[in-house]
């Protein structure tokens, strides 16, 4: 597992590290880049996704306001 | 018959909320699709399973969403219907505001293989928790923001409304990925039958990564269209007015009450 992502999970698993000085002192021990260690602590979620050539727009809706098979619609009557 | 199709919830933050169940699906499945809202957390993913397709590629500005949601129920059931183990990862609860999990599983029973989900931790999960809020307190009310548009809905302003993808509101297309602001200055004004202009209202972001910072921002239910959304902005209305009590059902539940204490006592 890449390293940054491996302390992303950690940070996001161990509740340890959900105070500041613990969550800091896990970034400084990491063998990350200075630049993701940065990115890190200055919780840069942009300079984090371009350090990771990420595309920042991702699309995340996944519900049609109508769907095309007129499910809503025959959902109801079956009621 | 070989093949078979399950939906797994991953959560809304990266490494808090995944399920043990959910995770062993993805790391034991011979192909996982990913449809996350984060491209890192798409990278987390490929940590997990040599062979995590992303179903980004199917969306497109201006493409009707409809579309890009069978694309997606097909490029599952394509690789179960070749025999493999497919897992559909997706952020939050895959059964949630969420068409292509739902309508893959039921094509894919349709079609005798075996298909099902495993839930996950939702964004209303994360909303409950990060403002506080319960929704059995005086109810909740929840729709697509769009559909809350087009439809007629019966209202209680007494109760909570929660109105998902708000950034995309009023939009028949199913291709923007921006929000308009003449479109949600519509939503305001249907609003304005159950609410004050000045109402508070909450625009609600989940922490998706560990270092995200929980977004709850109040505003004036008038300052709306005016606010910064982005797709994944939840509209949070508290109640308006207090609960109002049903003086004609408590009156009957009484007189039951009555009867019953004063029927004898069976043997």
């Amino acid at each position: 597992m890449s390293a940054v992502i491996e302390l992303l999970e950690k940070m996001g698993a161990d509740s340890s590290l959900n105070n500041a000085e613990a969550f800091d002192a896990a970034i400084a021990q990491s063998e990350l880049s200075v630049e993701l260690k940065n990115a890190l602590v200055n919780k840069n979620v942009t300079a984090l996704e371009r350090q990771l050539d990420v595309c920042p727009d991702t699309v995340c809706m996944l519900i049609p306001a109508e769907d095309d098979d007129g499910s809503e619609e025959s959902d109801a009557k079956e009621e | 018959m070989s093949g078979s199709l399950v939906c797994v919830g991953i959560g809304m933050k990266l490494g808090a909320h995944i399920s043990p169940i959910s995770r062993s699906h993805i790391e034991q499945a011979d192909v996982v699709f990913s449809g996350v809202s984060d491209g890192i957390v798409e990278l987390w993913l490929k940590e997990m399973h040599p062979d995590v397709r992303s179903l980004q590629m199917y969306y497109a500005e201006g493409k009707n969403r409809n579309i890009t949601y069978n694309e997606m129920v097909e490029a599952m059931l394509a690789e179960v219907r070749a025999g493999k183990n497919v897992v559909g990862a997706f952020y939050g609860h895959p059964g949630v505001f969420a068409l292509a999990p739902h309508k893959s599983i039921q094509q894919a029973k349709l079609e005798g293989f075996e298909a099902y989900m495993e839930p996950g931790i939702s964004a209303e999960d994360c909303l409950v928790a990060d403002l506080g809020i319960d929704p059995g307190k005086f109810g909740c009310q929840q729709y697509e923001a769009s559909q809350f548009m087009f439809y007629k809905r019966r209202l209680d302003p007494s109760a909570y409304l929660i109105l998902w993808q708000i950034g995309v509101a009023g939009d028949k297309t199913l291709g923007k990925f921006n929000s308009d602001k003449n479109k949600l200055a519509l939503l305001v004004g249907l609003l304005a039958n159950d609410y004050p202009s000045d109402h508070q209202v909450i625009l609600y972001e989940a922490a998706v990564l560990p270092i995200d910072m929980v977004r709850a921002e109040h505003i004036a239910l008038a300052d709306l269209p005016n606010a910064e959304l982005h797709q994944h902005t939840t509209l949070v209305i508290p109640p308006a007015k207090p609960m109002e009590k049903n003086q004609q059902l408590l009156e009957q539940i009484r007189r039951l009450d009555e009867q019953a204490q004063l029927a004898p006592c069976s043997a």
